[in-house]
């Protein structure tokens, strides 16, 4: 149970309609904190009817790419963070949303290799999905 | 919908006519969210809204609503927000209810596309396991110690990240007012739904946007009994809702009771709650025999930040800051790895705080990230886990000291009034009695480290003369001290409502106390102490006082050290302007030495000590002394 009025710092990012997208609000919490979790503001309006994406419906990207581009967006920036150390949780499942998960660390390896041709130019989610998706052929099967 | 068939090798079954004894039995009753009323007697569904029931009275009755839910059932009746057939729509009904009635259901149903189901079916890729997942209070929030709770279905993949989020909330519009929220959350004016999100989006919320640590509690079902309830969530959601009513049937309420719904035979939740805390709620199901398997730990970005910049060498520090001033004009190359990692864990924390991330600081991310991605793969020596952290730095709600408190207490007082030189002395046995939470001096095992947070509560005493008394009712206490760090300078306060005994040389009476405090923290380099500073404020009501008030600001300084989790200790100096006649200010002070012992969990005793001067028609000076035992239970 919490007290206080619902807020979320939500951070900017517009990452072109695939993905959620994030805003920073000037709200503050009163005494306790809540955010779409806990009073959540954000309820599917048909529950169970989604796909399972958030909004890569509209882009040109095969249903078997779909649950990783989501990913992808969702988590560009640390995913990016990660990426640049070459290992880490999110690097893990990003090869698992890829269908490789046992060539995760092999991965990693390679994306942070070629960091300045994968992420570097990356202006959004979806160029880094399909530029992850190109680099990583050969060692994500 | 499909039309009424009519084939030679089925025809309706009126189960009425068999014997429906489990009607009046948990498993079908938990199925439909029966709990204890209130006021009333016997028991009523908590389930509120729609197409859940399909007999009238559906909500009180199970012997009529199993017959009606047949009926519709065996007729492909079309129900809930999907308009879709009841089949479709309550699958774990359904099975519950042919499997004891051997109701024969015809192939036209059994068959049918329920595509709403499969879709929502399908997002969970192969369901292996389902934990109840808590999280922790929000630095410098003692309030969100209550924390809360929801589901998270594993896939059989194994990644944590990409598995489920079940969350049941109370649907609130972004801009409601603070008195509304409360208002209607108290009273259940709000609905409360289940809705899925991937699990990376529970983390994002919780462990980035409020730095909130993570606890998984793997729950004991086997393959089929995830599968029923997640079916379970679905025959809800689909069709219906509850009041989201903020103290007893909240997130953890709902949780529990679909726990139960699933296994009847555990007993997760008592007839009558006056509230659930979802921190406590973790305990009413780990102490269910053999529900938990496992328990899985996920700290905070705060935590992982704080624990990335004590592993940069001190001699880099000044460098580290130097580059954080003046970003790229700094030569990179000259990091250490650690130093990189702290920064863009730093740059992680101050994206998720600060609006004007992009303008001021997005660029030198870039820069940092390149840098560091030329050093290849380093792996971290730091070791957040629950083995390598001290139990009473732990947030893990079950291993932490219960809710509601009784307090006996053997205290000597012993006043002097300084004008007229008169003694005044008394020892007494009291009683707090305290519904929830906890104090500075409690064991912070379980909680966040020198977080207080406690209503309501009372106080009662008996004196050497047998005369008893209410010492004080208290409405809500609570104090933050939270530290100043490198990353942020948290506002440490104090906030406190109650009504009060003034009891000196014959002046007996009530008043109403309020009072707020605000101030910074530090904890010398030390996570196990605080010495912190507040400036406060706290305003007497009685018609007693000289004008019918007393306001006295004031200055706190107080020191605290908690060693190893056994004993904690508290230095406190108070001084107060008791502002008389608005032009002079007579000093009030209170100096106190306070220590508990911790025996185990839910056990504790504690020593008070003061020496307090005050003002009320003369000088008063008291020192006094209390000895406490603390229990806890709940």
């Amino acid at each position: 149970m919490v007290l206080g009025l619902s807020v979320s710092a939500f951070a900017a990012d517009k990452l072109d309609g695939c993905g959620l997208g994030w805003q920073v609000t000037d709200k503050k919490s009163y005494t306790g904190t809540t955010t779409r979790g806990t009073t959540n503001v954000f309820v599917p309006p048909t529950f169970g009817m989604t796909t399972g994406t958030i909004g890569c419906d509209k882009l040109d990207i095969a249903s078997n790419d779909k649950e990783a581009a989501d990913y992808v967006a969702t988590n560009f920036e640390v995913l990016k963070t990660e990426l640049a150390r070459g290992e880490g949780e999110y690097v893990s499942a990003l090869a698992t949303a890829m269908g490789c998960q046992s060539a995760a660390s092999a991965v990693g390896q390679k994306l942070q290799q070629n960091y300045k041709q994968v992420v570097t130019p990356a202006q959004s989610a979806l160029e880094l999905y399909n530029n992850i998706k190109t680099n990583v052929q050969g060692v994500c099967i | 919908m499909t039309s009424f068939f009519a084939i030679q090798s089925w025809s309706f079954q009126d189960i009425s006519t068999q014997d429906l004894s489990w009607t009046q039995n948990k498993p079908w009753k938990a199925l439909l969210h029966y709990r204890p009323r209130a006021f009333l007697h016997g028991e009523a569904s908590t389930v509120d809204g729609g197409d859940f029931f399909f007999a009238e009275n559906g909500n009180v009755d199970p012997k009529a609503e199993a017959i009606a839910f047949s009926k519709a059932l065996q007729e492909n009746k079309i129900v809930g927000k999907l308009k879709q057939p009841v089949y479709c729509g309550f699958p774990e009904r359904t099975r519950f209810l042919v499997e004891k009635t051997k109701l024969q259901l015809p192939e036209e149903i059994r068959n049918q596309d329920c595509k709403y189901y499969k879709t929502y079916i399908n997002q969970f890729s192969a369901p292996q396991k389902i934990s109840l997942v808590f999280s922790s209070a929000y630095p410098n929030n003692p309030a969100s110690m209550f924390g809360h709770t929801l589901l998270k279905v594993h896939s059989k993949r194994q990644s944590d990240l990409l598995d489920v989020g079940l969350n049941y909330a109370a649907v609130v519009s972004d801009d409601e007012n603070p008195f509304a929220f409360f208002w209607f959350g108290v009273s259940g004016g709000y609905e409360g739904r289940w809705s899925i999100e991937p699990y990376y989006v529970k983390v994002q919320d919780y462990i980035n946007f409020e730095s909130r640590d993570l606890w998984e509690y793997e729950i004991n079902l086997t393959l089929d009994e995830v599968r029923r309830l997640i079916d379970h969530v679905w025959e809800i959601e689909a069709n219906s809702y509850s009041g989201y009513y903020f103290f007893d049937e909240n997130c953890s309420y709902q949780i529990l009771s679909t726990i139960e719904a699933i296994k009847p035979n555990w007993n997760l939740l008592n007839d009558y709650n006056i509230y659930v805390i979802p921190g406590e709620s973790v305990k009413f199901l780990a102490n269910e025999p053999e529900s938990i398997r496992s328990v899985n730990y996920r700290p905070s970005l705060f935590r992982k930040a704080i624990a990335h910049y004590e592993l940069i060498p001190t001699d880099e520090r000044p460098l580290y800051n130097e580059v954080l001033k003046k970003k790229s004009e700094v030569d990179l190359t000259k990091l250490s790895v650690p130093a990189l990692d702290t920064l863009l864990i730093e740059m992680d924390f101050k994206r998720n705080q600060d609006k004007k991330f992009a303008n001021q600081w997005l660029n030198f991310e870039k820069a940092i990230r390149i840098e560091r991605a030329s050093r290849g793969v380093v792996k971290s020596p730091i070791d957040l886990s629950e083995k390598a952290t001290s139990p009473h730095r732990l947030t893990r709600p079950d291993i932490g000291h219960d809710s509601y408190s009784v307090q006996p207490t053997l205290g000597y007082k012993k006043a002097k009034a300084i004008n007229t030189n008169i003694d005044q002395e008394k020892s007494y046995l009291s009683f707090k009695i305290k519904s929830a939470y906890h104090d500075l001096l409690n064991s912070d095992s379980g909680y966040s480290q020198f977080s207080e947070i406690d209503f309501p509560w009372v106080q009662f005493s008996v004196d050497n003369k047998n005369k008893v008394r209410l010492d004080e009712l208290g409405g809500l206490q609570t104090i933050s001290l939270s530290p100043v760090s490198h990353f942020k300078t948290p506002i440490s306060f104090k906030a406190k409502i109650a009504v009060e005994n003034f009891d000196y040389f014959g002046d007996q009476f009530y008043y109403a106390h309020g009072g707020v405090g605000f101030g910074l923290t530090t904890n010398l380099h030390n996570e196990d102490q605080r010495l912190y500073s507040l400036v406060t404020l706290d305003s007497e009501i009685a018609p007693e006082f000289q004008s019918g008030f007393r306001a006295l600001p004031g200055l706190e300084v107080g020191y605290l050290k908690d060693f190893s989790n056994i004993y904690k200790l508290q230095l406190l100096t108070k001084f107060k302007c008791n502002v008389f006649r608005s032009s002079e200010c007579r000093v009030e002070s209170d100096i106190e030495l306070n220590h508990s012992i911790f025996l185990k969990r839910n056990h504790e005793i504690r020593n008070t000590n003061s020496f307090r001067q005050l003002f009320f028609e003369q000088k008063i000076e008291e020192l006094h002394f209390g000895l406490n035992y603390i229990f806890f239970f709940n």
